[in-house]
């Protein structure tokens, strides 16, 4: 208590000290002494919990709680931000492992259509590919390098679908030239081709149509029996075109066409 | 950290005992808990106005410090130490039971001089009538304490009730100096509010 306090002055520092006054008995502290003698037994005898070797070990890590955190935290962030930049820098290399899925399915093709003589249609696949090169290069800017020429492939672009439409229009030109002419003129093969090459240009008034063509190509569809999924699963393909477009089934949708002059004559 | 001459003598004392527990003298300890068990035991009490979880908590904060003596370096006092595992366990107990308030409190010891003399100067009143008054203001004061929030009032505990300075208080728990003087200054002012009744600025009048 202050000294200068007098008898009448009452402050709240001198109403907290009446609470040092409030203390338990004797008798309080022998069953305090009992009941801890008690407890202090019962945790000698007690077997630690195993796991409280962790404890002592996280509660002398929790200093490097924050540092450990924020690294976690770049690192994730670092991690995503280059898987989500990925795909785009292997363009390329996406494209050159398309070819690669798509490779074998030439042979596939090749070995299905054994109606169709091997060496033709090697040399028309070849050579539709080769006038697809062309294309892209011929509707690339001056200014462009070569190099975009070389890293998008028109191979890459085929689904398997296209493989097998190219397969067919090779058949086809391989018995009857003109009429797969007629078909490709039509029908815009060449845009089946090479449908998503990013170099080609095409006017858009070049794509509008007349209507008469657009009957045509309907009525022409009938004869493409197979159609593009989007898919490319080649296996799946292959099975489609064998199930669907046989030898004589090809035959009996082209022996429908007549070409005369300037006139295309269809037999249902 | 050990402010006076008489608090470094005791925890040199407190050392010598620690290293003999450390050293396998188990009953040793019961030298520690006879020495510190009633201020530890006033503070918990203090915080939580309870005599039985009080006596609860002063048992297991010394059971703690008895299993975990051998991790004590003497960085610190063992004083410290000791109340910083009390404080510690005080507020876990108190946040758990956070809307569980029950009073039970211990009776005022009048013999004690410095109580006495607050008493005098509050009432004239004598025997029945100054055990009552005793008793309401003995009420006023723990509900007052109850409105403080669980960290200004360790704050007040320790400073005002077991006389423990800045600095201590800031090691046990575990703050800045600073931020133990603001904690102090605002509890004061609530406390000052709530007490305002029984609070005598001006002398009485005989």
């Amino acid at each position: 208590m202050r000294n200068d306090r007098t008898k009448s002055q009452v402050t709240v520092e001198d109403l907290l000290s009446l609470k040092r006054a409030e203390r338990p008995d004797a008798e309080f502290w022998h069953q305090f002494e009992r009941e801890m003698r008690v407890k202090q037994l019962a945790a000698i005898v007690e077997p630690r919990p195993f796991w409280a070797p962790f404890i002592r070990v996280g509660s002398r890590m929790a200093r490097f709680q924050l540092p450990v955190g924020a690294t976690a935290i770049l690192a994730l962030t670092f991690l995503t931000v280059r898987e989500y930049r990925l795909p785009e820098a292997t363009d390329t290399q996406f494209i050159s492992q398309s070819v690669a899925s798509i490779a074998p399915v030439n042979t596939t093709e090749v070995a299905f259509a054994n109606t169709v003589e091997t060496t033709a249609q090697d040399t028309i696949t070849e050579n539709i590919v080769s006038e697809a090169n062309v294309m892209v290069a011929s509707n690339e800017p001056a200014a462009e390098p070569a190099s975009v020429a070389v890293e998008v492939q028109p191979e890459s672009v085929y689904s398997p679908a296209d493989e097998a439409i190219a397969a067919n229009l090779a058949a086809v030109r391989a018995k009857t030239p003109e009429l797969a002419r007629l078909i490709a003129r039509v029908s815009g093969v060449e845009e089946i081709i090479n449908p998503r090459s990013p170099s080609k240009v095409v006017d858009p008034l070049v794509r509008v149509k007349a209507p008469s063509t657009s009957r045509t190509s309907r009525l022409l569809a009938s004869a493409l029996l197979v159609k593009y999924t989007g898919g490319r699963d080649t296996r799946g393909s292959v099975t489609r075109v064998e199930r669907g477009l046989t030898e004589d089934r090809v035959y009996d949708s082209i022996s429908r066409f007549g070409v005369k002059a300037d006139r295309l004559a269809i037999s249902f | 950290m050990v402010s006076s001459p008489e608090r470094q003598q005791e925890a040199d004392s407190d050392w010598d005992i620690v290293q003999r527990v450390q050293a396998g003298d188990v009953a040793a300890f019961d030298e520690l808990s006879i020495r510190y068990r009633g201020r530890v035991y006033g503070m918990i009490y203090n915080m939580t106005s309870n005599r039985e979880d009080a006596a609860d908590l002063t048992q297991d904060a010394l059971i703690k410090a008895f299993q975990s003596i051998n991790r004590f370096q003497g960085q610190s006092s063992f004083f410290t130490w000791l109340y910083r595992i009390a404080v510690n366990s005080t507020l876990t107990h108190l946040r758990k039971n956070r809307r569980r308030t029950f009073f039970s409190l211990e009776k005022v010891n009048e013999d004690d001089r410095q109580s006495a003399e607050v008493i005098e100067a509050l009432t004239d009143n004598t025997g029945a009538e100054r055990n009552t008054f005793v008793k309401e203001l003995q009420e006023k004061l723990n509900e007052a304490m109850q409105k403080l929030s669980i960290r200004h009032r360790t704050v007040v505990t320790l400073f005002e009730i077991d006389g423990l300075g800045h600095q201590e208080i800031a090691e046990i728990t575990n703050c800045s100096v600073g931020t133990v003087r603001s904690r102090l200054h605002y509890a004061k002012q609530i406390l000052q509010a709530e007490l305002q009744p029984y609070i005598r600025n001006e002398k009485r009048p005989h």
